[in-house]
């Protein structure tokens, strides 16, 4: 689609300074009308700020928005609406205690003799979840879906607000892959429609799948733009990171020490019917593949304390163990990376030292109760060194970071617990290929110091790039399990969907 | 921190107000001594609750509970024979289990914490009432010279205190050098802050002669010979300094008047320090600096005026009749509160440009605000006054509690867990067992709080003894910027929030303002103290973002 007219949606010479960060600097953006434009760059680019500014959350410092050649300020989120933008967050932004309906309509609730209208918000709603292919009740309540299941529900948000141009800030960092390929199914058949789409996501396969052109950030300055046939992994990543990376995957083959954790038949609440076997040693990276709903979190919510086990026994180091709260799973060398950060993992209102530190605080505490602070300070930097955590200070509150470095904020966190077993939920989830590859050399240095890590990760390729094994798993139970040199993505993926059918492959085996 | 500053004009804009019009009765040793006392008292309770907000609860049950321990106590100590020391130990379980049947009542069995302390503000009511049949407890005579000096004994003067602090201070201040906990500089100035603090307090010990007190007082404004309509005066006069000395003072020596001296002759630096702010200031963007000084001597002239015209010299525009003479007042009343209110806007606005275009001036400005009040404290008799004995109680409480919140893991736990209970339940922390012990030190603190208001008031009605006492606890919490929504709050607000209600009660007494007014008076100061921080902050924002 080659844009020939002028376009819907023009940015100019914006700039938007944050205390101690220029987030963007005089940056200049063109959207064609039925166009999809991706925006990629570094956590801290400057992208999230963007796009809260074209949705009327921010205000900028300087500069202009025109859409359809008309010059707008957009002050407030209900101007940014009327003139037809909808922004759907990078972090997660539902009402968990209202129903599905509700928070599609929250805000302009269709009324009749001044009553919310509940029939129509369950017909209308019913129709915008199908349009994200959502067969879902809309009276179910929201804190009962999975986070792949509310982002399309923030998308069917979006689209009921009838959107000419519609952004996506990393819509996809929480989707399993077949969710995701329905949300691209749902975005081509918008812009067969006309509807105008800004993408940002660090996935660069889905951007060049995608994207008509792209736009490319560095540092909160444009650092390019490619369109076509130019858009390249190669290419995106130069322009992101301003080098080019070699050796995506460091993995090496390393020795295997003994084994470090074993579980055998665990079950949870969730999944009473299946318990489950797997061991992992010294040094191993095991992967742990699956549909999101397949029951890893779960899995690693119990290896840490966080959900009873009701059966089954844990080893760590051939000693039995009994785990019933974090509390003891840290005590044993346990450390969980968790998936939602935002709730689970870290605390927006502190900022960062008080983060970093908040789960080895007792362990260097003076006479067991005074805080160290000199030492909080230092692990906090040295992380933050490690990390390549991009931030003014260790002082800064950590809500006011991007997406991308409060996670590392995170890893830096459960690192410092000094862990022998790694449970990493989802870790390189809205984090840059610069920091992913840093995020993976890590990984590799941990395990090569002895560290056993369980990675969850949606992401096929950045499993197959970086296991030594795989557990796959679906509907709970742990369907299959891969050597490095039998990984494939299809083989991951039938083990992850055709479950009955791979079972009965298994049970034919064993008669043989 | 800018809370804690707003909080601090507040106070000192009540106490400057009722000062200007109450000619001299708000600033007597005597009315602020009952206000230290009060504020002691209430400030404790405030601490203890606190707690419990930071952990995003909320406890409803303290002014029964303080009903309660108070009718136990009695019982206890006139009935039961239990003996000082068992008594004081008696009530201190009683309060500590109290806390902690709420602590597991809210963890354990889940239920909300309004719920909860709503049942124990009934039941503890109800036992206190029925235990003594209703009856009016208290302690006699017999414990005046002994457990009751607990509360209504005076040990020091202020300046005692200042020198101790100082003292503390500096100590700490050492230590953090040594340690190299803060930016060496930030210690050197701390350290020499507490050091002037401590010299202060402790130049009342010193033996200078009266004449050479009487001549260092000179050009000053606590000119000790020229005081006005001061019959203390006379008495220096006379160079009996020792009985002209406030009633209450043991130490009778002449020398209790030169920390006032002293803070007078700091008050000067004043000009000094706001000339360096001044020139920091029209450096950074004269444009900008002019206006806002432009508005800040206007509010100075405007108090400086209504100082002149309010009182006896005032318009007398209602005649002399009693109803007359109300109005008058009340006229006033409007003056100096409206004066007044333009010089805080005033400074408010000038800080605020010299800031953002100069945030180096910080230091100059804290130098400069810190020089003044010590002129305004310069000029009332605060350093002469005694202590009573529950601001002590209080100080050592709130020196407590702000280590334990900010230098203990535990403190950091508590407000963790007040923000995100989920983020540090699964950073390894026994979530419940911090809420418990919020709970557990709120009973605490009600304990010692009911037992030394029991104390000072001897004559306990079961019925009625803490009445809403709860809600000035509450209240004095928010005002020092603690949030219902837990994870916020800081010890140091929470004091001078109590210290806010006490003043505003006061006034309303001293102020001759109709007394069936008073919560309606407090209940709005403390409504448009926490809408203009709210709004404020959300103006800040939308200033920021509009650049
Ligand atoms: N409210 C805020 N206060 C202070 N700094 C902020 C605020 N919001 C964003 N920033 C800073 O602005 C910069 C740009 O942030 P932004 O969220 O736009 O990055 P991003 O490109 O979306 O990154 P990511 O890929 O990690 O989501 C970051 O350095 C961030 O720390
Ligand atoms: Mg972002």
């Amino acid at each position: 689609m080659t844009p020939s007219t002028s376009p819907l949606l023009r940015v100019r010479n914006l700039t938007k300074r944050f205390p101690g960060v220029l987030a963007l600097n005089s940056v200049e953006l063109e959207l064609y009308e039925g166009e999809l434009l991706s925006l990629i760059g570094e956590n801290g680019a400057g992208k999230s700020t963007l796009m809260k500014i074209l949705a009327g959350v921010q205000l900028p410092d300087e500069g202009e928005v025109s859409v359809a050649g008309n010059t707008v300020v957009l002050d407030s989120v209900k101007i940014a609406q009327s003139q037809g933008i909808a922004l759907i967050h990078q972090e997660l932004n539902l009402s968990e205690n209202l129903t599905i309906g509700a928070n599609i309509f929250l805000g302009r609730e269709p009324q009749r003799f001044g009553f919310i209208n509940k029939r129509t918000i369950a017909k209308e709603s019913k129709r915008f979840l199908a349009m994200v292919g959502l067969s879902l009740d809309p009276d179910t309540m929201t804190a009962d879906l999975s986070i792949g299941q509310q982002q399309l529900v923030e998308i069917a948000r979006a689209l009921s607000i009838n959107a000419r141009i519609l952004i996506m800030d990393e819509p996809t960092s929480s989707l399993s892959a077949g969710e995701t390929e329905k949300l691209f199914d749902v975005i081509r058949e918008l812009r067969a429609h006309g509807v105008s789409i800004i993408y940002i996501s660090h996935r660069l396969g889905e951007v060049k799948l995608l994207s008509d052109r792209v736009t490319v950030f560095r540092d909160g300055e444009n650092a390019g733009e490619l369109a076509g046939t130019d858009i390249t992994h190669d290419a995106m990543v130069k322009l992101m990171v301003g080098r080019e990376i070699s050796q995506y995957y460091p993995h090496t083959s390393r020795p295997l020490g003994d084994v470090m954790l074993q579980v055998s038949g665990l079950v949870t609440q969730a999944n009473p019917d299946h318990p489950l076997d797997f061991q992992v040693r010294q040094g191993e990276i095991v992967g742990i593949a699956g549909l999101v709903g397949a029951g890893r979190t779960e899995m690693l919510d119990a290896l840490f304390g966080v959900v009873p086990c009701l059966a089954g026994e844990i080893y760590v180091q051939d000693q039995q163990v009994s785990i019933n709260t974090p509390k003891q799973a840290i005590q044993l060398g346990i450390a969980l990376v968790p998936e939602d950060r935002k709730n689970r993992g870290l605390i927006l209102e502190m900022d960062i030292q008080a983060n970093s530190s908040l789960a080895s605080l007792a362990k260097h505490a003076h006479m067991t109760c005074f805080r160290n602070v000199p030492k909080e300070r230092a692990d906090a930097e040295e992380m933050i060194e490690k990390l390549g955590t991009r931030t003014p200070s260790v002082l800064q509150t950590v809500g006011f970071l991007s997406g991308g470095n409060q996670q590392k904020v995170v890893l830096g966190k459960w690192l410092l617990t000094q862990p022998r077993i790694l449970l990493l939920d989802e870790p390189t989830r809205g984090i840059d290929v610069g920091a992913k590859q840093e995020i993976y050399q890590l990984i590799e240095s941990l395990a090569a110091t002895g560290l056993s890590i369980l990675f969850v990760s949606s992401e096929l390729e950045e499993i197959i790039g970086m296991s030594d094994r795989v557990l796959v798993m679906h509907e709970g139970r742990i369907t299959g399990e891969l050597n490095r040199a039998e990984l494939s993505e299809e083989a991951i993926m039938q083990l992850a969907t055709n479950a009955d059918t791979t079972r009965a492959q298994k049970e034919e085996m064993h008669v043989l | 921190m800018n809370k804690i500053l707003g909080i601090l004009m507040l106070l000192v804009f009540a106490c400057v107000a009722t000062t200007m019009l109450s000619e001299g009765t708000f600033v007597s040793p005597r009315n602020i001594q009952n206000i230290m006392r009060w504020s002691g008292l209430f400030g404790i309770i405030g601490i203890g609750v606190a707690f419990v907000i930071i952990t995003g609860g909320i406890d409803l049950s303290i002014g029964s509970m303080i009903g309660l321990i108070g009718c136990l106590m009695s019982m206890a100590l006139m009935d039961w024979g239990f003996g000082i020391t068992g008594t004081l130990v008696f009530i201190m379980i009683i309060s500590v289990l109290l806390g902690l049947s709420h602590g597991l009542l809210v963890t354990k069995a889940g239920l909300q914490p309004f719920v909860v302390t709503l049942c124990g503000l009934l039941i503890y009511r109800g036992v206190a009432r029925w235990i003594t049949g209703d009856q009016t407890g208290g302690f006699g005579s017999e414990y005046n010279d002994s457990l009751r000096l607990l509360a209504t004994g005076k040990p020091f003067s202020v300046a005692t205190v200042l020198a101790i602090s100082g003292l503390g201070g500096a100590c700490w201040f050492v230590w953090n050098f040594w340690q190299q906990k803060q930016q060496r500089r930030d210690s050197i100035i701390g350290l020499v802050v507490c050091v002037v603090i401590a010299v202060i307090g402790a130049s009342r010990f010193t033996n200078l002669s009266t004449t050479t007190i009487i001549k260092l007082s000179r050009g000053t404004t606590v000119d000790i010979i020229t005081m006005p309509n001061d019959t203390q005066t006379i008495n220096y006069r006379k160079m009996q300094l020792g009985k002209a000395l406030d009633e209450q003072d043991a130490g009778k020596r002449p020398s209790a008047l030169l920390p006032e001296i002293l803070l007078n002759y700091l008050g000067y630096l004043t000009i000094a320090a706001f000339t360096w702010v001044l020139f920091l200031a029209v450096k950074s963007n004269g444009r900008e600096a002019r206006k806002s000084l432009l508005i800040l001597g206007c509010a100075f002239f405007g108090v400086l005026l209504s100082q002149s015209v309010i009182g006896g010299k005032g318009p007398n525009w209602f005649g002399q009749s009693t109803g007359g003479q109300l109005w008058n007042s009340r006229l006033d009343m409007l003056i100096v509160f409206v004066a007044l209110a333009a010089l805080i806007f005033g400074i408010n606005q000038f800080i605020k440009s010299t800031l953002k275009h100069n945030p180096s001036a910080k230091l100059a400005l804290l130098i400069t605000g810190g020089l003044a009040g010590c002129w305004l404290m310069s000029q009332t008799p605060i350093c002469r006054t005694l202590v009573p004995a529950p601001m002590i109680f209080l100080i050592v409480i709130a020196v407590i509690a702000t280590v334990f919140l900010n230098h203990t893991i535990y403190g950091r736990y508590l407000l963790a867990l007040g923000n995100n209970e989920t983020a540090t339940k699964l950073s390894g922390i026994n979530t419940d067992r911090m809420v418990i012990l919020a709970y557990v030190i709120c009973g605490a603190c009600t304990g010692i709080g009911a037992l030394l208001f029991a104390l000072d008031l001897n004559s306990i009605q079961p019925a009625g003894h803490g009445n809403f006492y709860e809600l000035y606890a509450i209240a004095a919490a928010v005002l020092g910027g603690c949030s219902l929504r837990g994870g916020e709050g800081s010890i140091i607000g929470v004091v001078i929030g109590a210290a806010v209600m006490r003043v505003l009660y006061n006034s309303i007494n001293i102020l001759k303002i109709p007394n069936q007014l008073e919560f309606a008076i407090i209940g709005t100061v403390i409504l448009v103290g926490v809408l203009a921080d709210e709004t404020l902050k959300r103006i800040n924002t939308r200033k920021k973002q509009l650049g």
